[in-house]
């Protein structure tokens, strides 16, 4: 691929029509991934100043591009956060039944944290992806540029693990 | 038959799992606008400092400004003396300031971000407290108006108070982000390195520090290099006649020393 400083009328035509559209998907899936609305708006705005600046040539499907690049702004956002300790995600023997039941959004992100803490994160993005992001399994599998076959049993695999994690701590 | 049925339970059981998944409290997007480059303001770091953002800035910059070694700054140039400072800051364990700042209450059910700066807001007065403890960062701020809000991050917490009466106690993963980094510097160092509309200025027995975000905003800071000592630091908006106005200034506070009994604890009723 190569760099281009000047996008062309086409490129930012289609890449803010495809936003506008996208974005109650991928403020929720940003939301959720990151647990602060805040947060997950400060993000898509970089992204989308960074997608609109640096062009790209090569982009096959604009839409899979935009979630994979919002993916990785939200991983490297985490991991600038995990740096400094300020997320300090507990264990699954920690959760009671009460916590099962969220009243609010800071709740319920502590909660599906907490749940997809458990499995491994090639697991949970997809259950991200397919849950918070509205994406179909097909295109979970463009996304992440895995076979159809594969994104559906990570997506299988991860619930049955959360599925057996909460069995047994007798939270289900 | 009794396979069938465990089948059946574990379906039932995987189900419950997605549901929890789901998100049902998901915030609305409606209301957030992305802004095209060529109308987003340049120094978003300073606009986004429009809430609680908006004082650590000032504080930046009036922190540094104060801690710059007097007898070093006619030796080095401005620009090495804020960076040093810079460097300094987040060395230290904790401070105080108190602040004054024309606010508005904001209309949106955000717990967090509870004003914004505005030209015709009400005046309010308050004290502001950082305490840090190797990554961990918590802030305390006393509104005049018998509002406290408390981010603990050791606790990892957000609480508030309202004339002594706990009106808010949640769990939060993550401490108002833009205010860490504000305080974490990097992002403003960037903004420095690379910014030309930060201009520093040295000026007889001052050195001013100024960011402007736009042609009717700017955040300053005014040093006394002989004295050691910040002389203001404060955010100005220039109203509809072209006259600038202070919507938040800061004295800084390092003699009282913050421990974590006194960031934490409830204000009296």
């Amino acid at each position: 691929m190569e760099f281009n400083n000047k996008p062309p009328k086409e490129y930012v035509e289609q890449l803010e029509s495809l936003i506008l559209v996208e974005l109650p998907s991928l403020h929720r899936y940003a939301c959720y991934r990151l647990g602060s609305r805040e947060v997950a708006e400060d993000v898509i705005q970089e992204l989308y100043l960074k997608l609109r600046t640096n062009y790209r040539e090569g982009i096959h499907n604009m839409r899979y591009y935009i979630y994979r690049s919002l993916m990785n702004a939200c991983a490297q956002r985490l991991r600038d956060r995990r740096k400094l300790n300020f997320v300090d995600l507990e264990c699954l023997r920690d959760l009671r039944e009460d916590d099962l039941q969220a009243k609010d959004f800071e709740q319920e992100y502590q909660l599906i944290g907490r749940l997809l803490e458990t499995i491994p994160q090639e697991q949970s993005e997809v259950i991200r992806l397919h849950l918070h992001a509205g994406c179909q399994f097909q295109e979970v599998a463009d996304i992440m540029d895995i076979p159809l076959s594969t994104a559906k049993s990570r997506y299988r695999y991860g619930i049955e693990h959360i599925r057996d994690a909460m069995r047994k701590e007798g939270l289900l | 038959m009794n396979l069938e049925n465990q089948n059946n339970n574990m379906q039932e059981l995987d189900q419950r799992v997605e549901q929890l998944l789901t998100p049902r409290f998901a915030p609305s997007a409606e209301g957030f606008k992305l802004q095209k480059p060529q109308q987003r303001p340049r120094h978003s770091w300073l606009l986004n400092a429009a809430r609680i953002g908006g004082l650590a800035a000032v504080l930046v910059i009036g922190i540094f400004a104060l801690i710059s070694p007097t007898n070093e700054a006619h030796a080095k140039s401005a620009e090495e003396i804020v960076f040093e400072a810079l460097e300094k800051l987040q060395n230290l364990d904790s401070f105080r300031a108190e602040f004054k700042a024309k606010v508005v209450a904001r209309e949106s059910k955000d717990k967090t971000d509870i004003y914004d700066l505005t030209l015709n807001g009400e005046d309010v007065t308050g004290v502001f407290m950082v305490l840090k403890n190797n990554d961990k960062v918590s802030f305390r701020i006393e509104w005049s108006n018998g509002v406290v809000q408390l981010f603990d991050s050791f606790e990892m917490r957000y609480k508030m108070w309202k004339n002594g009466e706990l009106v808010c106690d949640e769990p939060r993963t993550s401490i108002n982000a833009k205010f860490m980094q504000l305080l974490s510097l990097e992002s403003v160092k960037q903004e420095f390195e690379s910014d030309s509309e930060i201009q520093i200025e040295e000026q007889g027995n001052k050195i001013t520090l100024c960011h402007k975000a736009n042609d009717s905003e700017e955040i300053a800071g005014i040093f006394s290099p002989d004295e050691g000592k910040l002389q203001e630091a404060g955010v100005r908006i220039k109203d509809a006649s072209g006259k600038w106005v202070k919507v938040l200034s800061v004295k800084i506070d390092y003699s009282t020393p913050i421990s974590k009994e006194v960031i934490t604890a409830a204000p009296m009723k």
